[in-house]
């Protein structure tokens, strides 16, 4: 049975523990190599686990009838460990995250929904190379559940044209010619913005699925992946994955802020 | 001679008084033993009633589960038969007893030889599963690819196939449940041994076919 | 619009939808019997390690190393692929299972030694959609791949293993015989730094 007392000192040689050079040896697996990958935070399920203190630091599940299960103070200890240091993210701020989150009795889970997955994804379309970012969430089912795709951005096709929307547009009398003049919007396909509303945005997602269906465009490759979350409340942070052969590494906060709606322009991100 | 009344008549008194004090004394003395005899017979016939009527719930009895083991049961009627009531019930009851009795012991024997022959298989499967898991060291242990084809095939002359299932368990419940893991064939977890190097216990006695071959193995996850 | 906002936006579209909002779903695995299929799972997982040094040899005749590759396919789904990532290149490239056993043969390494890291962790299963159950398993491994002239390759990779786990039944001399069925799906292999 693990106890607070014991949860701590074997945390503190995990995390602390002077980390030497990694060299390939001739022989054998690096031990300094292991505590390493102990304490790294391999998987988003672990981010979980870690974060709602339902685990041992060596990783054994703990359930509701562990002592230490959903430890107010073995949270409080372990949460600021998950931060990226790398990141620049205040102490002050972690340490208010951490207490809001914990006193508050709030847990992270993949089922509590406001959480996203943001892919950023490689795709060739008509034989050119273009980078997507996907957005995910999970969707319940009626057995179980599964990701879906809710939003899909930064498609070239999409992208702004470069004339000056002053030099092209549908003149203010168009209707007195019964809009004959819409035939230049349909020769003119890379200045579209200047003949829709100001504020629209065409839906990525869409696009990709058309475009899918036309077999237009063919998936290579994913490079990268966040999440964004907002499940605590009155905060947003974003989750990232850092190898490296040192102890702070994984799945890891790489941004933390307080409610988007007091800062709509400051999130982290790369 | 004529006898003088008086005297004629004194001495017939006399006489018939001595015959009947004869016969007085005769009475006396035989007739308290008629009333004797007729009890002693009553009690003699009241006796019986009681012995066939025992007898008879003793028979009764016997048909029923009353705790008594067969042979326990077979003495009892050895016993009432041997005390020749002939009476009607009873000797009917003492034939459907028997009857009863002979179909009890036909089955205790019966069930004695099934016990006999199943100890019989079951040391016969843990010596034939001894020599299985020589077979399994053997593999795992192997010096070369060859050296580990030839016992695999050396092994599967154990078995009545090579399509033998085998069951492996990786959980009991409380219960006694199992949860196994995905049944194979004995080739394939030979071959297994072989490229693992490891291989699993005994779970449950092993399943014989007619021919002595094993037809079924179950094993569990170490 | 800006990115912060277009995240606002998806919020709000989501509607922090998901029924039981900060509920966890409840297996129906038990701890005992997802600790059993844990362990399940981790040695087929070290029975595909095995399978990749055998195939990695070159002493393994190539009868046997064939044979092992059809060992290796069963244990996963039959559409499942590896996808692999270098330190220098982030695109991942894919292979079928069959693909990335055959270029592992085509290296020219006299031996190979796959050794593992202690430290496995394994994810909770959920439920998919069909009624399977889904985890994933997280190794890392040091890879080395030496010739008989000398020269070594070394690399340590962190690879996450789908795995799925469903309760199924057959027929066995005669009678019906449950069993947890656990295969392996995508591999995602990424190469970490030394």
């Amino acid at each position: 049975m693990m106890r607070g007392g014991l949860f701590l000192p074997r945390l503190i040689v995990l995390c602390c523990l002077p980390l030497s050079n990694a060299v390939a040896q001739d022989f054998g697996i690096d031990p300094n190599r292991e505590v390493q990958i102990q304490a790294s935070t391999k998987q988003v399920n672990q981010f979980f686990r870690r974060f709602n203190a339902e685990e041992a630091p060596d990783g054994k599940r703990w359930f509701s009838d562990h002592p230490d299960y959903h430890s107010v103070g073995i949270r409080k200890r372990y949460i600021p460990l998950l931060f990226d240091k790398g990141a620049g993210i205040p102490d002050s701020l972690v340490r208010a995250f951490t207490n809001e989150a914990v006193n508050g009795k709030q847990f992270l889970s993949l089922h509590g929904g406001a959480f996203l997955a943001e892919v950023h994804s490689v795709f060739s379309w008509e034989g050119k190379l273009d980078t997507l970012q996907l957005f995910l969430s999970i969707q319940e089912e009626s057995v179980g559940s599964k990701w879906v795709m809710v939003a899909a951005k930064g498609m070239s096709i999409l992208t702004v044209g470069q004339k000056d929307s002053t030099l092209v547009f549908l003149h203010p009398l168009s209707h007195e010619i019964e809009f004959m003049n819409l035939f230049r919007v349909f020769q003119d396909a890379e200045n579209m913005h200047a003949y829709v509303k100001e504020d629209f945005e065409p839906d990525g997602l869409s696009v990709l699925w058309y475009e899918i269906q036309r077999k237009r465009v063919v998936f290579k490759s994913v490079i990268g992946v966040k999440f964004h979350f907002r499940q605590i409340e009155g905060w947003y942070f974003t989750l990232e994955q850092k190898l490296r052969p040192e102890l702070n590494s994984g799945w890891l906060i790489t941004g933390l802020q307080r409610s988007l709606e007091s800062n709509k322009n400051s999130i982290p991100h790369d | 001679m004529i006898f003088s009344f008086p005297t004629n008549i004194a001495a017939v008194l006399r006489t018939n008084l001595m015959l009947a004090l004869v016969v007085f004394s005769v009475a006396m003395v035989v007739s308290p033993g008629c009333s004797g005899r007729k009890k002693a017979e009553q009690a003699a016939q009241e006796q019986r009633d009681k012995t066939i009527q025992d007898a008879l719930s003793s028979l009764k009895a016997l048909m029923t589960d009353n705790g008594m083991t067969v042979p326990q049961k077979r003495a009892e009627w050895n016993r009432i038969k041997n005390l020749n009531l002939n009476h009607a019930e009873v000797d009917e009851w003492l034939d459907k007893v028997d009857a009863f009795l002979k179909q009890e012991e036909q089955r205790m024997a019966e069930e004695k030889l099934e016990s006999e022959r199943l100890a019989a298989e079951k040391e016969k499967a843990k010596k034939s599963f001894q020599n299985l898991l020589t077979y399994f060291e053997r593999i795992a242990n192997a010096s070369s690819v060859d050296d580990a084809n030839r016992h695999i095939q050396e092994a599967l002359g154990l078995f009545s196939s090579a399509q033998v299932p085998v069951l492996i368990v990786i959980s009991t419940g409380a219960n006694g449940s199992k949860d196994y893991d995905r049944p194979t064939t004995i080739r394939k977890y030979l071959d297994y041994i072989k490229d693992q190097r490891k291989y699993e216990r005994q779970a449950e006695p092993l399943k014989l076919d007619e021919q002595g071959k094993i037809k079924e193995l179950e094993l569990i996850k170490q | 619009m800006s990115m912060s906002r277009y995240i606002i936006a998806l919020f709000f579209i989501m509607g922090f939808s998901a029924a039981g909002l900060g509920q966890e779903k409840s297996l129906e695995i038990t701890p005992q019997r997802k600790r059993a299929i844990d362990s399940l799972a981790l040695e087929k997982v070290r029975d595909l390690s095995r399978y990749i040094t055998l195939v990695g040899n070159k002493s393994t005749p190539f009868s046997e190393a064939q044979r092992v590759i059809d060992r290796a396919v069963e244990l996963f789904s039959d559409d499942a692929q590896i996808g692999v990532s270098s330190l220098n290149r982030r695109e991942i490239r894919y292979f079928t299972v069959r693909r990335y056993f055959d270029h592992l043969m085509a290296l020219n390494y006299d031996q190979v030694t796959v050794e593992w890291y202690n430290i496995q962790y394994v994810s909770d299963l959920e439920l998919q959609p069909d009624g399977r159950y889904v985890g994933v398993i997280t190794i890392f491994q040091k890879f080395t791949g030496k010739t008989n002239e000398g020269l070594k390759y070394e690399d340590t990779t962190k690879k996450d293993i789908t795995i799925y786990v469903e309760k199924k039944q057959t027929q066995i001399g005669g009678r019906l015989v449950d069993y947890w069925d656990v295969w392996l799906g995508d591999v995602r292999v990424a190469h970490t730094s030394k």
